[in-house]
């Protein structure tokens, strides 16, 4: 027996076939009454089949076809040049932007919302640092610190109440902040500095408390760990002296006052300084501890000490040198006799130092041509030379040699000098 | 009954339409422009309206086409699907105009194409196309789409499955069910 589906299926393929609707009722007299209504309906639209747009209508569409497709040609060429980066990435790398946005957008959201225990409660933590790389001011840097060790006194009081733990990161974190607060805070005013103590102190107390309250030992001792942690710092900051100086104010000045008071460290006399390369000179030598030059020979003239007064900045003294105000119209007790600028000293301080008279004046043994060496240099105040430089090898030689350029200097004896 | 249209066809002219090929463009139109006429015919039941709207929806899919995705697993089902709900959209606009035209004359009632020069017989076939179009605006737009592709494309059921991505089974449970409402509404607006 075929129910009303499949006699419609069959009265259907039958109307396509060429029936009408009556043959087909004629067929099933006991579902005429229900098949009429969809056999009727199924031939009225059967009519529409036979349908279709009339050439004038076809032609008519081609035409506004092709006005619309020139439209859009033109349109399309002026949004080419605004949506070409879209089209040139294509729909896949497109697709991997949106994804990387919706990515990051997620990311943040669960970094933002993550709570002690989570994977991602350390990133939370590392990134609510953030901040502070950018605040300079040690006020400030101490408020910051502050108010992150208070989000992760918080985060603890999270964790306790749903996990019953004492989050080790929170309270690493909060241990970290409060210690850079204490830092922070070495450097301000004594009563800003006891008001970070006593916040400190108020994270102790909190600290203690939960401990108290907490039922879990391990959860407690790791409280009362971080409390005594944090006790100590408040402790060290509490009697922490102020800060003699800010050591990013530059030093007073005072200290960098010269002395007016000329010492014996520049009375080195001067040393007669020959100009021809074949005179044994003499330089001043100045020893460490003996401030008496030393005149040595030397047969190179190619570095002089420099000793003219300096008209230079002002320097801190030191345990040997006191400098000389700059402008102070003091004259060295080295007064250079050749080749050097007198000062425009108008002062000149004596020597505290007088140089012994030189008991054996340095005589070259050998002298120079005179065509060589057109002056001998004339020691104004002769060092205490207690032996004489005497040339290996003198300019003169009887053989007829013409003389080295560079003696070496002889090695003994030199002269020395000892003056009081 | 009409020639389907393969996906051949389909992968070979849709890309082309999108780059603004006119050639590809008026062979698209020649293959679906009577079926989707005759789709808005029994939507609308109004043979002038129906070829201005078929005009409509291939300007639109002129518009839209640079954005249309063809779906490469069933080319020709789903740039048909897409066409159809363009089609169906205008029709349902169209619908929304009327009502509000509360003051529709006898002259501007919709009409089928005059075939038979017999006034009695036009007038008969503009109500039972506008009972039809009446009709059909109740049915769902699943039901709508099986019974025209079954009857008025002459369809199998299988080509309307493949054509709606459903199975022969849907077809035939949609197609009853909306023969039946469709009897049902027709015979109340025939007053039997």
């Amino acid at each position: 027996m075929m129910n009303v589906a499949e006699i419609l299926d069959e009265c259907l393929a039958r109307l396509r076939r060429g029936e009408t609707v009556g043959d087909c009722l004629a067929r099933y007299p006991d579902q005429a009454a229900e098949l009429a209504p969809m056999l009727e309906a199924a031939a009225q639209l059967r009519g529409l089949a036979a349908h279709r747009l009339s050439p004038a209508q076809r032609l008519a569409g081609q035409m506004v076809l092709r006005a619309a497709l020139a439209r859009r040609t033109s349109r399309r060429s002026a949004a080419d040049w605004l949506f070409r980066p879209v089209q040139w990435m294509g729909r896949p790398a497109l697709a991997a932007a949106v994804a990387l946005c919706l990515f990051v957008v997620l990311s943040v959201g669960a970094v933002a919302a993550s709570r002690p225990g989570d994977l991602t409660y350390s990133v939370r933590v590392m990134v609510e640092r953030a901040p502070l790389l950018v605040i300079f001011d040690a006020d400030a840097r101490a408020s910051a610190e502050l108010y992150l060790a208070e989000r992760r006194l918080a985060d603890v009081q999270q964790a306790l109440q749903h996990s019953r733990s004492a989050d080790a990161t929170a309270l690493r974190a909060l241990i970290r902040s409060a210690e850079a607060a204490a830092g922070a805070a070495g450097g301000l005013a004594e009563a800003e500095r006891l008001q970070v103590a006593a916040r400190i102190e108020e994270h102790v107390t909190q600290l203690e408390r939960l401990a108290a309250t907490v039922g879990e030992p391990a959860a407690a001792r790791s409280l009362v760990e971080t409390a005594r942690q944090a006790r100590a710092i408040a402790v060290q900051l509490r009697a922490e002296k102020p800060p003699a100086l800010d050591p990013q104010r530059p030093a007073p000045t005072e200290t960098a006052v010269p002395s007016f008071t000329p010492t014996s460290a520049l009375t080195a006399t001067p040393q007669p300084e020959a100009t021809a390369t074949l005179t044994p000179e003499t330089t001043p030598v100045r020893s460490h501890g003996s401030p008496v030059p030393q005149p040595s020979r030397d047969a190179t003239t190619t570095r002089r000490p420099d000793l003219r007064p300096r008209q230079t900045e002002p320097r801190p003294p030191v345990s040997s040198v006191t400098p000389l105000q700059p402008g102070a119209p003091i004259t060295p007790t080295i007064r250079p006799t050749h080749m050097m600028p007198t000062p425009s000293a108008t002062r000149r301080v004596g020597p505290t130092a007088v140089p012994q008279p030189a008991t054996v004046a340095p005589q070259p043994t050998a002298e120079p041509p005179p065509g060589i060496a057109t002056r001998r240099p004339e020691p104004t105040a002769g060092p205490p030379a207690t032996a004489q430089p005497r040339p290996t090898e003198g300019p003169g030689d009887p053989g007829g040699r013409p003389p080295d350029i560079t003696p070496g200097p002889p090695p003994e004896p030199r002269p020395t000098r000892r003056g009081g | 009954m009409p020639t389907p249209i393969t996906d051949d066809q389909v992968i070979s002219l849709v890309p082309r339409c999108q780059r603004g090929d006119q050639a590809a463009v008026e062979t698209l139109y020649m293959l679906y422009a009577d079926r989707i006429y005759r789709y808005l015919l029994a939507r609308v039941g109004d043979a002038e309206q129906a070829a201005d709207l078929t005009t409509e929806v291939f300007v639109r899919m002129i518009e839209r086409l640079p954005g249309f995705w063809l779906n490469r697993q069933r080319p020709a089902a789903s740039f048909s699907a897409w066409l159809y709900r363009i089609a169906g959209n205008l029709a349902v606009d169209y619908h929304r105009r009327r009502e509000r035209l509360e003051h529709v004359s006898l002259e501007a009632e919709p009409t089928l194409p005059a075939t038979d020069p017999d006034p009695d017989v036009v007038a008969e076939h503009h109500e039972s196309a506008q009972r039809l179009a009446q009709a059909l605006q109740a049915l769902s737009e699943d039901q709508r789409l099986v019974i025209i592709g079954k009857f008025v494309e002459e369809m199998s059921n299988s080509e309307v499955a493949a054509w709606l991505g459903k199975t022969e089974g849907a077809v035939k449970s949609l197609q009853h069910r909306a023969l039946q409402a469709l009897g049902r509404l027709l015979r109340i607006t025939e007053g039997i």
